[in-house]
Order: C-alpha cells, then sequence, then structure tokens
C-alpha cells in the first residue's frame, strides 16, 4: 500500500467543511424539529391501505346496487318482447331483487318504467313471487284487470282469463290489489288469499273467508258457509262493508247444518275447506270422511289437488306413518311441481324421508330443498340432511 | 449507569433522562446531541465522498435516522458506535442511489468528488483519481478502506461501523485494498468508466 496516497488525500481534504457549514447543518437539524411531527412514510402508507380498504367497503353496497340494477334491467328487456307461452316450469331471476317462478304453460311480459320500477304483466297462468324488501323499486304484477303492488314480499298469482278468475296468496308481507273491478284498492297480509272470478256463470267477487271452521265441541263438521249467495255484477258489495245479518230478537236460533257423510264433505270441498277438512280428519269420528274428501281433491293437476295432497302428507306425518306422508308429498309435487305448495310439499318430503331413514333420497332431496328455497322454513334440516347427517 | 461527559446543558444529567429527551426530540436536548457528534458525522461523510456537493444533506440525513432510531439505544456508553454505524449506513445507501442513478440515466452527470474544493493543485488530481478508484468499489469496501486509512479507525472499530464481525472486516479489507490498488493504479487505462 506504499504506493497509495491515502495520507495525501487526507491531508489535501482537511478536516471538512468549515465552522459556519456546521453552523447552518445546526440550524436546519432543530428547524425540522416540528416537521417531524408529520406521519412517517409507513404511516402514510398504512393510512392509504385503510381509506383503499374503507372505499372499497363504502362503495362495495354501490356497486353491487349498481350492478344489480343492470340485471334487473337486462331481465326486464329480455322479459319484454311479446310474450309466448312458456311449455315449462322456470325460474326467472331479476338480479338479486326479485325472483318469479312461472307454471308451465304462463304466459308473461315485463315493462320498464321511467321510475325504475317493473311492472310484470301475467297473461295466462300462474306466478310464484319472492321480492326482496328494500329492493329500491316498486314491483307491479298484473293480470286482467288487477293489479298487485309490491314491495317487499313473497306470494303468488294465478290469472285464468279463459274463467275470468284471479287469485292472489301471499306469504310474507303485504300487497295492495288494485282493479277497476274492485270499489277500493285490497290489502293482503300474510296468510291471507284472495279469489276474483266467474263462477257456475255467475260473476261474483269472492273474497276468501278467513278459513272454515271446525267446532270442536260439536261432534259434526260445521262448514262455514261458503261465499255464496252469488250475486249479480250488479249487486256486488265489498265483503269488508257488508254486515252480517243478525237474527230477529226473539227468533228461534238457526238449524244447525245436517252432518255430513264422507260423500257430502266431498261435495262441499272446496279449495278453501280443504284446510277445514285436514283439522277434521284429526277428529277420530270425521277421520275417514275427511280423508275421503280430500283424496277426493287429489285427481286434479292444479292448486287444489296439491294442496290436497300436501295435507294428506302432513296428516300422515302426524300420525307418524312416514312411508304415505313421503308418497303424498311426492304425488303433490308431481302435480304442481313448482306451485304454491311445493314448499311445504317439499319439505314435508324431507321430514317423512328423514324418518323412514332412506338417506340418499333424502339427502338429494335436501339439495333440491336449498336449491329452490335457500331460506325456506325446513332449511336446517335439509342442510343437515345435506350434509349427510 | 454514568453521565455524560463533555456536555454543558445536561452536565450532570443521568444517560436514562438525556436519552428520554432525546427520544422525545427536545430542542435542547438534539443540539447538545449535534454538537457533541457534528465533527465525527461531517468528518465521516467527508472521508466517504470527498467534498462531495450533497454533503451537508447526507449529514442532515444521518442526523435525521439517528434521531428517528435513537429509542433503540439503551445507554449513552453505545452512541458514538451507533452514530458511526447510521453515518457509513447513510452514505452507503446514498452511494447505492446514485449507483441506480448511474445505471438507468447513464448521461446524467451524477455528482463526482468536489475535488475541486482542494486548494492544493498539485494534490487535486490525486483526490480526484483516488475517489474515482472508490466509485469502482462496492459501498462496503469502499467504507471499509476509508475508515480505515482516511478515518484512521482501528480494525475493531472498522467491524462495528459497518455492523460486520472483525474476521469479516478484515477479508473486506484485504479484498478492497487489492481492487483498490488495481483501479488507482490502471487510473490511466480506465477512467471513469470503472464506475
Amino acid at each position: 500500500m506504499g504506493s497509495q496516497p491515502w495520507s495525501e488525500v487526507r491531508e489535501a481534504l482537511g478536516t471538512g467543511p468549515g465552522l459556519d457549514v456546521r453552523r447552518e447543518q445546526r440550524r436546519r437539524l432543530l428547524r425540522g424539529l416540528g416537521a417531524r411531527s408529520g406521519p412517517s412514510k409507513f404511516g402514510l402508507v398504512v393510512a392509504g391501505v385503510a381509506a383503499a380498504t374503507l372505499a372499497f367497503v363504502v362503495s362495495r353496497p354501490l356497486f353491487q346496487d349498481w350492478a344489480n340494477d343492470r340485471a334487473v334491467e337486462a331481465t326486464v328487456a329480455a322479459l319484454a318482447v311479446p310474450s309466448t307461452p312458456r311449455p315449462q316450469a322456470q325460474v326467472i331471476r331479476f338480479g338479486a331483487s326479485a325472483t318469479l317462478t312461472t307454471e308451465a304453460g304462463s304466459e308473461l311480459e315485463s315493462a320498464p318504467e321511467p321510475t325504475g320500477d317493473v311492472t310484470v304483466v301475467l297473461k295466462r297462468g300462474r306466478l310464484n313471487i319472492s321480492v326482496q324488501k328494500h329492493s329500491g323499486r316498486t314491483w307491479r304484477y298484473r293480470a286482467g284487470p288487477f293489479e298487485v303492488e309490491v314491495v317487499g314480499t313473497t306470494l303468488w298469482v294465478d290469472w285464468r282469463p279463459e274463467r275470468q278468475r284471479f287469485e292472489v296468496a301471499v306469504t310474507e308481507g303485504a300487497v295492495m290489489v288494485k282493479s277497476s273491478k274492485l270499489s277500493a284498492a285490497r290489502r293482503l297480509s300474510a296468510g291471507e288469499r284472495y279469489v276474483w272470478g266467474l263462477e257456475r256463470g255467475v260473476e261474483v267477487e269472492a273474497p276468501l273467508p278467513p278459513q272454515v271452521e271446525v267446532v270442536a265441541a260439536a261432534p259434526e263438521l260445521v262448514v262455514a258457509p261458503p261465499p255464496a249467495p252469488k250475486r249479480t255484477k250488479a249487486s256486488v258489495v265489498q265483503e269488508d262493508d257488508e254486515e252480517e245479518e243478525e237474527p230477529a230478537v226473539g227468533a228461534p236460533p238457526p238449524m244447525p247444518p245436517p252432518a255430513p257423510h264422507g260423500s257430502d264433505i266431498a261435495a262441499l270441498a272446496t279449495a278453501h275447506d280443504l284446510e277445514g277438512l285436514a283439522k277434521a280428519a284429526l277428529s277420530p269420528k270425521l277421520r275417514e270422511a275427511a280423508f275421503a274428501a280430500l283424496e277426493a281433491e287429489t285427481h286434479g293437476a292444479d292448486t287444489r289437488a296439491s294442496e290436497a295432497l300436501v295435507l294428506l302428507g302432513e296428516l300422515e306425518l302426524g300420525a307418524h306413518r312416514s312411508l304415505g306422508a313421503a308418497e303424498y308429498f311426492q304425488r303433490s309435487l308431481k302435480a304442481e311441481p313448482y306451485g304454491p305448495f311445493a314448499e311445504r310439499a317439499r319439505g314435508g318430503r324431507l321430514v317423512a324421508l328423514a324418518a323412514v331413514g332412506d338417506r340418499s333420497h333424502a339427502q338429494r332431496a335436501a339439495q333440491e330443498y336449498l336449491q329452490l328455497y335457500p331460506n325456506g322454513a325446513r332449511r336446517e334440516l335439509a342442510q343437515r340432511l345435506s350434509a349427510g347427517h | 449507569m454514568g453521565t455524560v461527559q463533555h456536555l454543558t446543558w445536561h452536565e450532570g444529567l443521568e444517560d436514562e433522562a438525556f436519552l428520554a429527551l432525546l427520544r422525545a426530540k427536545d430542542p435542547d436536548a438534539v443540539a447538545t446531541f449535534f454538537d457533541r457528534y457534528e465533527r465525527e458525522v461531517n468528518s465521516l461523510v467527508w472521508s466517504l465522498l470527498g467534498a462531495d456537493l450533497e454533503h451537508d444533506d447526507l449529514v442532515h440525513d444521518a442526523f435525521e435516522s439517528m434521531l428517528r432510531g435513537i429509542r433503540g439505544v439503551r445507554t449513552l456508553d453505545a452512541l458514538p458506535g451507533w452514530v458511526r454505524m447510521v453515518t457509513v449506513n447513510t452514505v452507503r445507501q446514498s452511494l447505492r442511489k446514485r449507483r441506480w442513478k448511474r445505471l438507468f440515466s447513464p448521461l446524467d452527470d451524477v455528482p463526482e468528488p468536489a475535488a475541486h474544493q482542494v486548494l492544493d493543485e498539485g494534490r487535486r488530481e490525486t483526490v480526484r483519481q483516488v475517489y474515482r478508484a472508490l466509485d469502482g468499489l462496492d459501498t462496503g469496501a469502499r467504507a471499509a478502506l476509508v475508515l480505515r486509512h482516511l478515518e484512521g479507525y482501528e480494525l475493531t472499530e472498522v467491524a462495528e461501523a459497518l455492523g460486520i464481525s472483525l474476521a469479516t472486516a478484515k477479508r473486506w479489507l484485504v479484498k478492497a485494498e487489492a481492487r483498490f490498488t488495481a483501479k488507482y493504479e490502471g487510473r490511466g487505462e480506465e477512467g471513469r468508466s470503472d464506475g
């Protein structure tokens, strides 16, 4: 290293900058002390990541709303073309806002409205409707002269133009039914059903009685009178406004109706009576007759049949005859795979199959149930069965 | 627990109390700290880079780094070695940045040792050639050479300032001297392209 010039360089460079320079360095360092109170680079990065995360979390629902609106618009546009009968049952999703299930042979159209609301016109057939609450729009379902306005609910609407028969039933929430045929809009809540139609050649306005009544103390079945007497259109009066006739003071009490036998009950059975018959079947004395009446209803291919079959299945379940119950539920689903009683039928079938111990069928049925009714009443059982428990 | 010597403001102040004030960026404590170590820091930066145009900025950066990292210092006895290490690291970091800058913008004139500040004409060229040869070394080797030969550090002090073991410091020095010699003696042929 002898040839290396370290000592020469050391002498040339001296001891470094002068005193003035060093004093300025000192002033600069002390001046900057206050400025160091700001966030460090790491702090800025953390703050940036936090801000981005917050922005993502805040904007996500907005983006989802936006995407959902586009999905609804796309479905509305797809349905806006002139309708043709749909040969098979079909599930139509309007984004996450609403799901419609059509019955085979149904015909429907939809029309966008400038307000963002959606109107679906049911020209024929049946629609099961599930509308999410807070979807931010009003859903209107038109069927003939009727309009059902929905905010967030589950219901089904049935329109048979050839019979001029309209029916709406609400499972959850509430709807408003409007029509030129009605003197005022009607509000239906969960568990209520409304039927209007021409029956037996006479035009009637027939709001459903709340339930067929069974007087438990009486040995005989007492069926509440159906909506008759039939009235002509000119005499149509809203039932809400109609007051029941009070018996005249001193008049003898009305005669109880004669005790019906099986065939009579079958004759009396209408769509409205089925629940009552199911209750009646719980009475040992009426069981046979009620079963016969319900069975009589099961030979059609409409809602009445599927409802009767579901009720029979539930009666069988109650009597711990799971195999028979499973068969009734299966028949109900065959009669109407996506009807208003399909969920009950599928749920009942799950219970029956689980009770029978048919694990492979129960598992398949559970998977189907969860797919169709992710929030259904039997979802917990379905989840357990689907998991193979 | 010793007390800080050679200081007026906090004479008699216990180490812990002074370090606590320094961590809190107390202006008087920072001024005292600067006064105590500025000569050594200036000298180190000066030797490592020569009379560099960024000298003042690097001294400032070194003290800023020290004030940020002072939390890790437990006793005043550890301060001198730690100050040297932070200063050397600050200069090495700057040298690495310059190397990258040169790599991506080779036409830019990266600051070179301000040899013009050397008044002696005869030594000015020597200074320039020495720093050009040092530019051809990696930053660790350069620092080891400068600390040992210009600052006159003991081998243990070199190792401490570089944050390496004594054996590694010896190895680095041997290699660095060989490479420096080759570059310095072949300076006429290689010129600045070595950098």
